[in-house]
């Protein structure tokens, strides 16, 4: 009797990993079928289609290659595996403030992957960013971060590295962006960045 | 000056202008060759007015707006900081207060705008350009020495000691002008 239960558990158990990772992999075909290099590996559910569309404004679009330089990629990590901070830079006396270079840090298996931000920008602004990680980053288990790349992947320690542009972090609680409106799909995809067509 | 007359020296003389830079989108679609013509004259303004040994190259001011803006107009980066930096250059409102104040950083050659000129491109380029002329100078007194165009652009950026100092963090901030900048000197020779 016992080992009837222990069988139709185990195969219910299956069934449910099936149907799951069916689903799953249905959802990155829908997001990614007008937008196939807009992501780099598995998104965890954390992206829907407009994410990759909204990335696709204003650039020219071409998989992911060392010489790719303006398109932004979505790649999506175990949030305890991310991390952000300010590097302080120097005071700079027209800001009246020391200024930092916000920077993302994520790895995975062998990569190591750091996003940087454009130019230094305020301490108080760079701290704004890492208090809204902490806030959409909390108890959600992955994250993705979204920039165009600036060098790499190169050899360091024995680990890939590559640096991207910080643009955007996204969880299933929110998305902040360096640019304001970035995140807003809404504004990003009536410039008519989404395609309805097969490119 | 003035917006207006921002305006008025755009129409009067930037379409003559012969010193374009790279007609290269660098990827930024039709935006990455469509300021090329108030580049090109704004560089050559700021050329005239400060007549520097090495003069500005309107590539160098190219590569800055992809670096910065990546060719879009209407960026702002924080909307609820009204100190945040606007357009094609990225200007902070830091910055478009010491352009225009004339009990400031600026000795001469001021420009007088609002942060709502900014999103205009024609304003912002040429504010960014007088800016980096400004940050040049700044660079030079930081450095004890004469500061190159690439050691402007690092002391726009917020970076020039760190920079200087070989810090990987900076110097993969300014890799991406760099490349920009390798890129358009080129302009598509091999």
């Amino acid at each position: 009797m016992r080992k009837t239960i222990n069988l139709t558990r185990a195969s219910l158990l299956i069934c449910i990993i099936f149907i799951g990772a069916r689903a799953h992999s249905a959802h990155l075909e829908n997001i990614t079928r007008h937008y196939p290099h807009g992501l780099l590996g598995d998104d965890f559910g954390v992206l829907s289609e407009n994410d990759l569309a909204a990335n696709t404004c204003g650039v020219d679009v071409e998989p992911f290659s060392e010489k790719s330089s303006a398109y932004p990629y979505w790649q999506c990590f175990l949030t305890k595996d991310a991390s952000i901070g300010c590097d302080v830079t120097e005071y700079d006396s027209t800001e009246k403030s020391p200024l930092a270079i916000l920077a993302v840090t994520a790895s995975r298996r062998n990569e190591e992957h750091e996003y940087v931000s454009r130019r230094a920008i305020r301490l108080s602004n760079c701290n704004w960013f890492k208090n809204e990680w902490k806030r959409i980053a909390k108890h959600e288990k992955y994250l993705c971060l979204s920039g165009p790349l600036v060098g790499g992947p190169e050899l360091v320690g024995g680990k890939k590295s590559t640096t991207w542009v910080f643009d955007k972090f996204k969880t299933r609680k929110g998305c902040v962006s360096f640019f304001v409106d970035q995140c807003d799909l809404g504004a990003r995809l009536k410039d008519g960045c989404k395609v309805t067509r097969s490119r | 000056m003035h917006p207006v007359e921002m305006t008025e020296i755009a129409k009067q003389n930037f379409s003559k202008v012969k010193n374009k830079p790279c007609p290269s989108s660098l990827k930024f679609g039709k935006a990455g060759s469509k300021f090329d013509a108030p580049i090109a004259g704004w560089v050559k303004y700021w050329n005239d007015i400060f007549n520097p040994k090495d003069s500005l190259e309107p590539n160098l001011i190219k590569a800055l707006i992809a670096s910065e803006s990546g060719f879009d107009p209407k960026l702002l980066a924080n909307k609820k900081n009204q100190n945040s930096a606007r357009g094609l250059t990225q200007i902070t409102n830091g910055t478009r207060i010491a352009l225009g104040d004339e009990k400031g950083e600026l000795k001469d050659h001021f420009v007088i705008v609002t942060r709502n000129d900014l999103n205009d491109s024609n304003v912002n380029i040429c504010a960014g350009i007088r800016w980096l002329f400004q940050k040049r100078a700044l660079a030079s007194g930081k450095l004890g020495r004469p500061a190159n165009w690439e050691e402007a652009v690092a002391e726009y950026k917020g970076v020039l000691k760190d920079w200087v100092a070989g810090k990987k963090r900076a110097k993969d901030l300014m890799k991406r002008f760099d490349d920009y900048l390798k890129e358009l000197k080129k302009c598509g020779k091999p």
